[in-house]
C-alpha cells in the first residue's frame, strides 16, 4: 500500500470515531454520561440505510440516522435529567434497545446494495502532494467532521452558549443561581450527542461500508466513550484521539502477513483503549493537573435545586 | 423612604432524616427600604439564608412583595429579572473553579453566540466602577485567593445593576482592608438608592455598616432594630455587640447534663504543626497543634467550612496530611500514626462519628450488619461467627435502646435518631487495642436530631469521657460545645485562634472568636 492509500484509510476509519466522539464530548461537558452511544450508532446506521434505500436520497438517509440517534438520546435525557435516574443504567439499557432497534430497521436489507457518498475533491487543496489525496479527496461527511472540530471548539470556548454548557457540567448550581436553565441545556446537549452518534452510524453504512449487516459496528461505539476521556473533553483532543484509533484500526492489518494471529490483532483497539485510560487516569489524578483538565466536575452527579 | 421589598408571614419547612421537621422560616415578616443597608443576624441555622432564598424559590406560604406588587419568584432567573442580585455564601456551590472570572459571569446578556470578549470587557468595567480591586477577568478562579473569590461573587451580584442587593456572608474571607473597601462600596450604592441586605455573623460589622438590623432565632424574627436603636448601638459598639449577641442566642437554658469534675489524664492524641489540603489542593488547615487528653472532651468550635472537616479526616486518614505529625500515646509509648491506614488507626482505638451519617452506614444492609461493620476484621478464618454476631448485636440494640422491629430490618427504614444511635453504638462498643485508650471523634453528632436523641448522644459522649476516653468534639452548635466541653479550641480559617477552658468560655466570647475576633482578654494562644 502506498502512503496515500494507508493515510486515506486512516481518515475514513477515524471519521467514524470522530463524529460520535464530538457529540458525546458535548454531552459529557454538560454533566451527563451517555453510555448508550453504541446503541445510537448502530440504530442510526440501520435507520439511515433503510431511509436511503427507500427514498434513494443519501441526505435524507443521513438525516434519518441523526433523527434516530437523537430520539434515543431524548429517552436518556428524560430518564437522567428530568427524573434524575442513574445515568449508567439508562445508557446501557439504551445500547441494548438500540441494538434491537437496528435489527428491526434493517429487516430485509441485508445484502441490499446502495450507492454511497462519493469523494468530492476540493479544488486546490486536493492537489497538494500526499496531504491532498489523504484529506481533501473525501466524501461530504468527512468534510463535515473536519468543520465540526473548530466549530465546536469555538462554540464551547468562545460563546455564551458554550460557557453555559461547560458551567452546567462543572457546577450546575452556580449556573442555576445565575438564571441558566440547567434542564434545557442538558436536554439539548444530550440530544445533540445522540444525533452525532446517529450520524456516525449513517457515515458507516452510507459512506464507509455501503451495506447493512447486523452488528456492523462490531461494538466500536464503545470506544467513543473512551475517546472522550483520551481527548480530554476537548474537540481537538477528540480529533487527535479519533485519528490515533483510526490508525490502530487500519494498521492492525499490516501485522497480519507477519504471522500475528487475527484474533490478537482484533484485540488491539481494546487493549490500547485500556492502556490509554490507565495512563490518563494516573496523570489526571495529579492534584495540579486536576484543577486544569479532567472530567467535568459534575459528570454523573444528578442536579436537584433543593 | 420607599419600600423596595417586603416579605409577609413567610414560612419554609425542610424535612430532615426521619420525621424531623425543621422550620427554617416560621411566619417571618421583613421589610427592606430603598437606600438602606439592612443587616440580618442570627446563629447557624437561624434561617437567614433561607429567608433570602425565598426570593428565588417559592416559600411554603406567605407573600413576597416587590415595588408594591405581589410576585411569585420561582427561579433565580425570575429574581434576576426583577432586579435582585444575590451574592451567595457557599462559594463552592456558586463559583466554577476551572473557569475564568469572566466565564463565571453568566447572568449578563442574552443571545446565542455572544463572544466571551464582551463579557470580559464588561467585567473589567464593573471592577473599575465598583472599585473591587485587582480582578483579572481572564484569571482562572481556582488560582484566586479566598478574598478574591469572594469579590468575584460580589461582582456577580452587582454586574446586572440590581435595585435590591443581597450579600450572604460577604466578609467571611475578606481581609480587614478589603472589608473597609466593601463597606465604602456599599455606602456609595446606598447613596444611589439601592436597597441592600447583608447577612453576617460579625456583630461589629453589622453595627458599623447597617441602618437597621433584624435578628432571627430558630426561624423566627426576634427583633427588628430601627434606625434610632442602631444609632444608639453605633455610639457604644462594645455594649452593642453584647446586646446583639444576647438577642441572637436568647436565654436558652443549657441542657441539664451532669458533668462531674475530672482530672484530665495523659495525652492520647497529639497533632504537631498539622497542615491539610482540601480537594482542590488548597491548604485549609494550617499548623494545628492539638492534644486530646484522656477523661476530657476537647471541643473544636467554628463556623462550618473553616477546615474542621479536613482536620478530622486527616486524623482518621481519610485524607492525607500535607505536613506535620499526628502522634498516638499509649502504654506502649509514642507512635507516629500520620498516614497509617484507616484500619490500623481504628484498631488502636480511634472511633469516628462523621457529620454526614451516610458516611457511617450502608443504607441497604440490615441493622445487624451495620452494627458489625467495624468487627469484620476481628473474625478469624473465612466464615462469620454467627452466634457471636447475633449475641453482640442483640446486646448493643438492647444497651443503646435502638428502636427497631428486628435486627434484620434494613438501615434505610430507621428514623434519623435511630440511625445515629446505631452509629454511636458501633463506634463506642469496639475495644481499643491493648494498653491503648479510646479516642472518640464526633463531628456535629446531634445535627438534625430530635431533643431526646440529642440528649442521648450527649450523655454517651460524657460517659465516654468519664470512663477515661479522650473525646474530640467538632460542632458548630455553641450550646453543645458549652455544655459538654472541658476545653474549647476555636478554629478560624484553618487555624486554632485560641483555646479556652470551660470556666473561661462564655457564649459571647466563643461566638466572637468563631467570627475571627480575638481580644486579648479572651484568647490564650496555648494550643494544648
Amino acid at each position: 500500500m502506498t502512503i496515500e492509500q494507508t493515510g486515506s484509510q486512516i481518515v475514513i476509519a477515524a471519521t467514524f470515531f470522530l463524529i460520535p466522539t464530538l457529540g458525546e464530548m458535548v454531552t459529557e461537558r454538560s454533566g451527563i454520561l451517555n453510555l448508550g452511544i453504541e446503541g445510537m450508532v448502530i440504530s442510526g446506521a440501520a435507520g439511515s440505510f433503510a431511509a436511503a434505500h427507500i427514498t434513494g436520497n443519501l441526505w435524507i438517509g443521513a438525516f434519518v440516522g441523526a433523527l434516530v440517534g437523537g430520539l434515543l438520546a431524548l429517552i436518556h435525557a428524560i430518564v437522567t435529567v428530568t427524573f434524575n435516574r442513574n445515568q449508567v443504567v439508562s445508557g446501557i439499557s439504551l445500547t441494548i434497545l438500540g441494538t434491537g432497534l437496528s435489527s428491526i430497521l434493517g429487516l430485509g436489507l441485508i445484502g441490499v446494495p446502495i450507492v454511497p457518498f462519493g469523494p468530492i475533491a476540493i479544488p486546490g487543496l486536493s492537489a497538494i502532494p500526499i496531504i491532498g489525496p489523504i484529506f481533501f479527496d473525501k466524501n461530504m461527511l468527512v468534510y463535515f467532521s473536519y468543520v465540526m472540530v473548530p466549530a465546536l471548539w469555538f462554540i464551547l470556548f468562545k460563546t455564551r452558549y458554550g460557557i453555559m454548557i461547560r458551567s452546567v457540567g462543572e457546577n450546575p448550581m452556580a449556573a442555576y443561581t445565575q438564571g441558566v436553565d440547567v434542564v434545557r441545556i442538558r436536554y439539548l446537549s444530550v440530544i445533540f450527542g445522540g444525533m452525532m452518534a446517529g450520524l456516525g452510524g449513517a457515515y458507516l453504512t452510507l459512506a464507509w461500508i455501503p451495506m447493512w449487516v447486523e452488528g456492523i459496528t462490531t461494538a466500536r461505539g464503545w470506544i467513543v466513550i473512551a475517546l472522550v476521556v483520551v481527548g480530554l473533553w476537548h474537540p481537538v483532543g477528540a480529533f487527535v484521539g479519533s485519528y490515533i484509533f483510526g490508525a490502530f484500526d487500519v494498521l492492525r492489518y499490516a501485522f497480519q502477513p507477519l504471522g500475528v494471529p487475527t484474533a490478537f490483532l482484533n484485540m488491539l483497539p481494546s487493549i490500547s483503549t485500556i492502556l490509554f485510560l490507565v495512563i490518563w487516569g494516573v496523570l489526571l489524578n495529579l492534584q495540579k493537573v486536576k484543577s486544569i483538565v479532567g472530567a467535568p466536575s459534575s459528570l454523573c452527579v444528578p442536579f436537584e435545586t433543593e | 423612604m420607599e419600600t423596595a421589598l417586603e416579605m409577609r408571614e413567610v414560612c419554609k419547612t425542610f424535612y430532615g432524616e426521619g420525621e424531623v421537621e425543621i422550620r427554617a422560616n416560621d411566619h417571618v415578616n421583613f421589610t427592606l427600604k430603598k437606600g438602606e443597608i439592612h443587616a440580618l443576624l442570627g446563629e447557624n441555622g437561624a434561617g437567614k439564608s433561607t429567608l433570602v432564598m425565598n426570593l428565588c424559590r417559592r416559600p411554603d406560604s406567605g407573600s413576597v412583595i416587590i415595588e408594591g406588587k405581589e410576585l411569585e419568584l420561582k427561579t433565580p432567573r425570575d429574581a434576576l429579572e426583577h432586579g435582585i442580585g444575590i451574592a451567595h455564601q457557599d462559594l463552592s456551590r456558586t463559583l466554577i473553579e476551572r473557569h475564568t472570572v469572566a466565564e463565571n459571569v453568566l447572568s449578563l446578556t442574552k443571545g446565542f453566540l455572544l463572544s466571551i470578549d464582551t463579557v470580559e470587557e464588561a467585567v473589567r468595567e464593573a471592577v473599575q466602577k465598583f472599585d473591587l480591586g485587582d480582578i483579572d477577568p481572564k484569571m482562572k478562579v481556582w488560582k484566586l485567593s479566598g478574598g478574591e473569590k469572594q469579590r468575584v461573587e460580589i461582582l456577580k451580584a452587582l454586574i446586572t445593576d440590581p435595585g435590591i442587593i443581597i450579600l450572604d456572608e460577604p466578609t467571611s474571607m475578606l481581609t480587614p482592608p478589603e472589608v473597609d473597601d466593601l463597606f465604602a462600596l456599599l455606602e456609595s450604592l446606598k447613596a444611589e438608592g439601592k436597597a441592600i441586605v447583608i447577612i453576617t455573623h460579625h456583630l461589629e460589622e453589622a453595627i458599623q455598616i447597617s441602618d437597621r438590623i433584624t435578628v432571627l432565632r430558630r426561624g423566627q424574627v426576634v427583633d427588628t432594630l430601627d434606625e434610632g436603636r442602631v444609632q444608639k448601638l453605633k455610639s457604644n459598639p462594645q455594649q452593642g455587640v453584647r446586646e446583639l449577641a444576647r438577642l441572637m442566642v436568647g436565654k436558652e437554658t443549657l441542657y441539664d447534663l451532669k458533668r462531674q469534675e475530672l482530672k484530665p489524664g495523659q495525652i492520647v492524641l497529639e497533632t504537631q504543626d498539622l497542615c491539610v489540603e482540601n480537594d482542590m489542593g488548597i491548604q485549609v488547615v494550617t499548623n494545628v497543634n492539638l492534644g486530646a487528653r484522656a477523661g476530657e472532651i476537647l471541643g473544636i468550635a467554628g463556623i462550618a467550612g473553616n477546615g474542621q472537616r479536613e482536620l478530622l479526616e486527616s486524623i482518621v486518614h481519610f485524607r492525607v496530611a500535607r505536613t506535620g505529625k499526628i502522634l498516638w500515646h499509649s502504654d506502649a509509648g509514642e507512635l507516629n500514626i500520620t498516614n497509617m491506614s484507616v484500619g490500623a488507626i481504628r484498631d488502636l482505638g480511634v472511633s469516628y462519628i462523621p457529620e454526614n451519617r451516610r458516611k457511617a452506614m450502608v443504607l441497604d444492609l440490615t441493622v445487624r450488619e451495620n452494627l458489625m461493620m467495624s468487627y469484620y476484621s476481628d473474625s478469624k478464618g473465612l466464615l462469620i461467627d454467627r452466634d457471636a454476631m447475633i449475641q453482640l448485636t442483640d446486646e448493643l440494640i438492647e444497651q443503646f435502646s435502638v428502636d427497631t422491629p428486628s435486627p434484620l430490618a434494613p438501615m434505610r427504614s430507621m428514623s434519623g435518631g435511630n440511625k445515629q444511635k446505631i452509629v454511636v453504638a458501633r463506634e463506642i462498643s469496639r475495644k481499643p487495642a491493648q494498653g491503648s485508650r479510646r479516642l472518640l471523634i464526633a463531628e456535629n453528632p446531634t445535627f438534625g436530631l430530635d431533643v431526646a436523641t440529642t440528649q442521648f448522644v450527649r450523655e454517651e459522649l460524657l460517659k465516654q469521657r468519664d470512663s477515661g476516653a479522650a473525646v474530640l468534639l467538632v460542632s458548630s452548635d455553641l450550646t453543645e460545645i458549652l455544655t459538654l466541653c472541658d476545653r474549647i479550641s476555636v478554629i478560624y480559617n484553618g487555624e486554632i485562634i485560641g483555646t479556652l477552658t470551660s470556666e473561661e468560655a462564655t457564649r459571647e466570647s466563643v461566638g466572637l472568636m468563631m467570627g475571627g475576633f480575638v481580644s486579648d482578654s479572651i484568647g490564650s494562644e496555648e494550643g494544648n
